[in-house]
């Protein structure tokens, strides 16, 4: 059961969990730094061998077919006649698991025409779930290479008036280059830090924050240790300090879309729970085909209960990235 | 290639004009069948400037920004008082290749174009000077220049000006 704690307390919990031999061992054994086995242990319990296990088998290829442009039967054919093996993924309407390919996926006559865009599944069920609405005014505040705010153009039929926000300088040329590339015209990128946008009022964000990415481990296993356990502080605070930033800059009643490529807790639920603890924000039930309730207690620490209405994705059950997905609504003044 | 800079959308000048008009009338067209709201992105110190058509719905907040990157329909850019069409203007102006004249080539010559190679031989549809590219399906797949190199022999080449390739290769 959970305790009541101060700030700096809980913090600790959070951050600065002690690491068991079990932990030690496994993270050894599979190449992790062990703070993130812990972490795993802490919320997975037995599963978490199902989970290393299903890390080391790389993760397949998969496609968002761009119907703005072309009919998705008309894209299959295509892949079909050129020796490309696709097959659908049930939960995405517009996405495709290549099983097979005689070429790179990403260098066809049909990707350069802007056909398709190579996505994960979990980035693509993102934006199925934020459910964009055609004519509103959308900021994505951390947009390249433009995987969701593309999917958010072409789920709205380019009518959106979509600001694309991004600071880095070597990932803004590939967010243009993929807006063009795929049809879209109704967007304005911005090369700023999100944090410091002057725009206000808008009906809906979507903040995919930078994280720690690991949840992309079956696809990049460096991953596993790339990263110091004095970084998630840092990754926390940029993520708790950007979801403060979209509160401030969305309407009364509009809704923003927070997600994180990661199975970390500090990523997840305990941004969620800190933003609901000091400002004027509810969470939305997240409705997903798939995805497990968000977790409402670690290692102690019982987060604001409506934290359960966000969704965590995980590689071993579910097949995709690990995910951390919530939605929430600005209260009316 | 276009702006690195974040700048601001201002009118065309006369000039800018001259130089779009230059370009369609090439192609045999005006300038109302590719853009309705053309803007140009000024940048302190620019060597050139990217030509948009801005969606209507986006002028409010474009307006209100201090700096952007990029925005709306990019035409292409005006450099030295020339105009240089961009890559996805190419699926507006392909939609009036039955009115204009555009080069089309097989899948043979598609290939070679989309690798950034001269095509001979290969070519469907022929007619001189800047034209879009189309493939055998009617798709747009790049810029490229129709020449006669002999006309006795009827020798006719494509010349590659920018194709979807350079998404590959330049587009980051």
């Amino acid at each position: 059961m959970g305790i009541n704690l101060n700030e700096s307390e809980k913090e600790n919990k959070i951050f600065s969990y002690e690491i068991s031999n079990e932990a030690k061992s496994l993270a050894e054994k599979y190449g992790y730094s062990d703070y993130i086995v812990e972490r795993y242990i802490k919320l997975l319990g037995e599963e978490v061998i199902d989970l290393l296990e299903f890390n080391e088998i790389p993760m397949p290829q998969t496609i968002r077919c761009n119907d703005f442009l072309v009919s998705c039967d008309e894209l299959e054919k295509r892949l079909k006649n050129k020796g490309i093996k696709i097959q659908k993924i049930p939960f995405l309407p517009h996405g495709y698991e290549i099983i097979e390919s005689p070429y790179n996926v990403g260098a066809t006559h049909e990707y350069l025409m802007g056909y398709y865009y190579l996505q994960d599944p979990g980035s693509m069920l993102v934006v199925y779930l934020m459910n964009p609405l055609k004519n509103s005014f959308i900021i994505d505040m951390a947009s390249a290479p433009g995987g969701k705010a593309s999917q958010i153009l072409q789920l709205t039929k380019d009518s959106v008036k979509l600001v694309s926000v991004e600071l880095k300088k070597a990932r803004i040329k590939a967010l243009r280059s993929n807006l063009q590339r795929m049809g879209f015209s109704s967007y304005i990128i911005l090369e700023t830090d999100a944090r410091k946008l002057s725009l206000k009022n808008s009906d809906m964000i979507l903040l995919d924050s930078p994280s720690s990415g690991e949840g992309i481990i079956r696809k990049d296993p460096k991953r596993k240790s790339s990263r110091p356990r004095s970084d998630m502080r840092k990754i926390h605070l940029l993520q708790y300090q950007l979801l403060n930033k979209a509160i401030d800059i969305v309407k009364p009643g509009g809704e923003i879309t927070y997600a994180a490529c990661s199975t970390a807790i500090e990523e997840g639920e305990f941004v969620i729970d800190r933003v609901l603890n000091k400002r004027n924000v509810d969470t939305i039930k997240v409705d997903s085909p798939i995805g497990d309730k968000a977790y409402e207690e670690f290692n102690g620490i019982v987060f604001d209960d409506r934290v359960k209405n966000c969704i965590r994705l995980w590689p071993h059950k579910h097949g995709t990235e690990g995910f951390f997905i919530c939605k929430l609504r600005k209260e009316e003044n | 290639m276009q702006a690195e800079k974040g700048g601001k959308l201002v009118n065309l000048s006369k000039s800018d004009l001259k130089a779009l008009e230059n370009f369609v009338s090439q192609l045999g067209i005006n300038i109302s069948s590719i853009a309705t709201n053309l803007k140009k992105l000024e940048i302190e110190n620019g060597k050139y400037n990217d030509i948009f058509d801005i969606p209507i719905q986006l002028e409010i907040i474009v307006n209100s920004l201090e700096s952007i990157y990029t925005t709306g329909f990019y035409l292409g850019y005006i450099k030295n008082n020339k105009f240089y069409p961009g890559l996805t203007l190419l699926r507006r102006i392909s939609r009036l290749c039955n009115e204009i004249n555009c080069i089309k080539l097989n899948k043979k010559g598609e290939k070679q174009f989309l690798y950034g190679k001269i095509v001979k031989n290969n070519i469907i549809s022929f007619k001189e000077g800047l034209r879009v590219i189309l493939n055998e399906n009617d798709e747009p797949i790049g810029w490229g220049i129709g020449k006669v190199i002999n006309r006795k022999k009827e020798i006719k080449i494509v010349e590659p000006v920018k194709d979807l390739g350079w998404y590959l290769r330049r587009g980051g």
